[in-house]
């Protein structure tokens, strides 16, 4: 069986107590399933975010170390996240102690940890790259127990996945998660507007600038003829159900097209407990009525 | 105090790579999801600066509706980080009073010193703090949509503290 040890940095949207809690849940519940070993980082903290940076730049990459050290300390330099904007912090903290000596310094001064010679380089990988690049289609579809065929599946990946170090997808274009589509038999839809920005933070002080954009990405889905759409990011999640809620009455269709996180619709096809991927019954019922070829969701293990 | 800003702005090397670098092509203006919002275009912005019009600049919007989204970044021929140069500009405008009355900055502001306290942040508690400073309207206005997610179980007040806190105080 397939088994590796790695560490995980929830973030506060991902945590138990944060708004993205079901893609924290849903994603563990998948990586147990395929025989990946998840520590969480211990005692981790905020993890250093644009917002922060914005206003003290040096302390920002200092939170940052902090969560980095922490998961050296454990043995566990791999650190996978999900959240984007989380990666993205994590990622430019690490590349910013190691281009700026006087950071360096610092960072090695309060964290130890960083100057021992034993210990490695950390290594901040998101889940989307961990799941396609390491885990890779043999093993993962050894454990797709329902094939959700038929399902067309609209992946909106947002900004800060590829953006801006395109590390291991195209920047503009990525494909990665229409990949992990096909292993589940789900098909994916293609548009031009699957990284366009959602408006990320703006949305709670800059509304009338924003939503008319992600009223558009949500229209182009519909119109290409989405069944389901899939995220990867809690910010894009929260945006798009704003803009959903917003629209509803206007545009009927969007009304019953659930929007998930894409780990959630994994779990689907692992046949994973519906209470551990956050799933109503509302959406599996709606989900069913979409599969055509194979086995329906019902039945998932808790009913 | 113009003149202050201007020096530092001036020695700031992230900045000073940016407007040395930037050959005015305008990719980044074109490409961004907000252009049409704000009072300069990304590429203006850049070059307000560069003039040395730093009072210009710290005033514009332009950077306030920069979502960091990166699209520019990935297009510039020159491979300058706009998005990046948008956060400077942001923060020395919070630095020198430029922003106090925006309610992005009351957002960037509120956002660290929950962090400050706790290590970490709730979005729940975030926006609500934030909301009753700026537009306690707004939050009945969120009412529908916190009513849907309390339903499905995902709103929480609850904040978990990090442990060593002193670590992030100092
Ligand atoms: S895309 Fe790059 S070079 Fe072109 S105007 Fe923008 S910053 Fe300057
Ligand atoms: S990073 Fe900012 S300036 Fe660049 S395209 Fe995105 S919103 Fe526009």
């Amino acid at each position: 069986m397939f088994k590796k040890n790695v560490s995980y940095y929830p973030g506060c949207s991902c945590s138990k107590s944060g708004l993205a809690r079901y893609y924290g849940s849903s994603s563990l519940a998948v990586l147990k399933k395929i025989g990946v070993n998840v520590s969480e980082i211990e005692d981790w903290n905020c993890c250093g975010s644009n917002l922060y940076r914005t206003i003290d730049e040096n302390k920002a990459y200092l939170l940052g170390a902090r969560n980095l050290a922490k998961a050296l300390e454990m043995g566990l330099p791999e650190i996978l996240i999900l959240c984007p904007a989380c990666f993205l912090s994590l990622k430019r903290t690490l590349t910013e102690v190691f281009t700026n000596s006087t950071l360096l310094i610092e960072v090695k001064k309060k964290y130890s940890v960083f100057g021992n010679r034993t210990s490695s380089i950390p290594n901040v990988r998101h889940i989307i790259d961990f799941l396609v690049n390491d885990i890779g289609e043999d093993v993962f579809k050894k454990n797709v127990e329902k094939k959700l065929d038929g399902l067309k599946v609209a992946p909106y990946y947002g900004c800060q996945i590829t953006r801006p170090y395109g590390l291991f997808d195209d920047p503009e274009f990525p494909t990665s998660m229409e990949r992990i589509f096909s292993w589940i038999g789900a098909n994916p839809i293609d548009s031009p507007l699957k990284t366009k920005c959602c408006g990320g933070m703006l949305t709670i002080t800059n509304e009338g600038e924003v939503l008319p954009m992600i009223k558009k990405i949500l229209e182009s889905y519909i119109r290409l003829g989405a069944e389901c759409i899939v995220t990867a990011c809690p910010l894009c999640h929260l945006n798009l159900e704003i803009a959903k809620m917003k629209i509803k009455r206007t545009v009927k269709e969007i009304s019953n097209i659930p929007i998930m996180y894409f780990t959630q619709l994994i779990g689907l096809s692992f046949n994973l407990p519906f209470n551990e991927l956050g799933i109503t019954k509302e959406i599996v019922e709606h989900l069913n009525k979409k599969i055509i070829v194979t086995a329906s969701l019902r039945g998932g293990k808790n009913e | 105090m113009n003149v202050q800003i201007t020096h530092l702005i001036n020695s700031d090397k992230k900045i000073h790579a940016v407007v040395e670098k930037c050959i005015q092509c305008g990719t980044c203006s074109a490409s961004c999801p907000l252009n049409q919002y704000m009072d300069y275009t990304p590429r203006q912005l850049i070059a307000l600066v560069r003039e040395g019009m730093i009072d210009e600049a710290l005033k514009s919007r332009t950077s306030w509706l920069c979502s960091t989204c990166y699209l520019c970044a990935v297009r510039c021929p020159v491979k300058i980080n706009i998005g990046d140069f948008m956060t400077s500009l942001k923060r020395y405008a919070i630095k020198n009073g430029y922003s106090d009355n925006l309610p992005y900055s009351k957002l960037t502001k509120t956002y660290v010193d929950l962090v400050n306290k706790y290590g970490r942040i709730s979005e729940t508690k975030l926006i609500i703090t934030f909301s009753l400073k700026t537009n306690p309207l707004k939050l009945l206005k969120m009412l529908p949509l916190s009513a849907k997610l309390l339903r499905e179980g995902i709103l929480s007040l609850s904040l978990e503290k990090v442990k060593n806190i002193q670590e992030i105080r100092t």
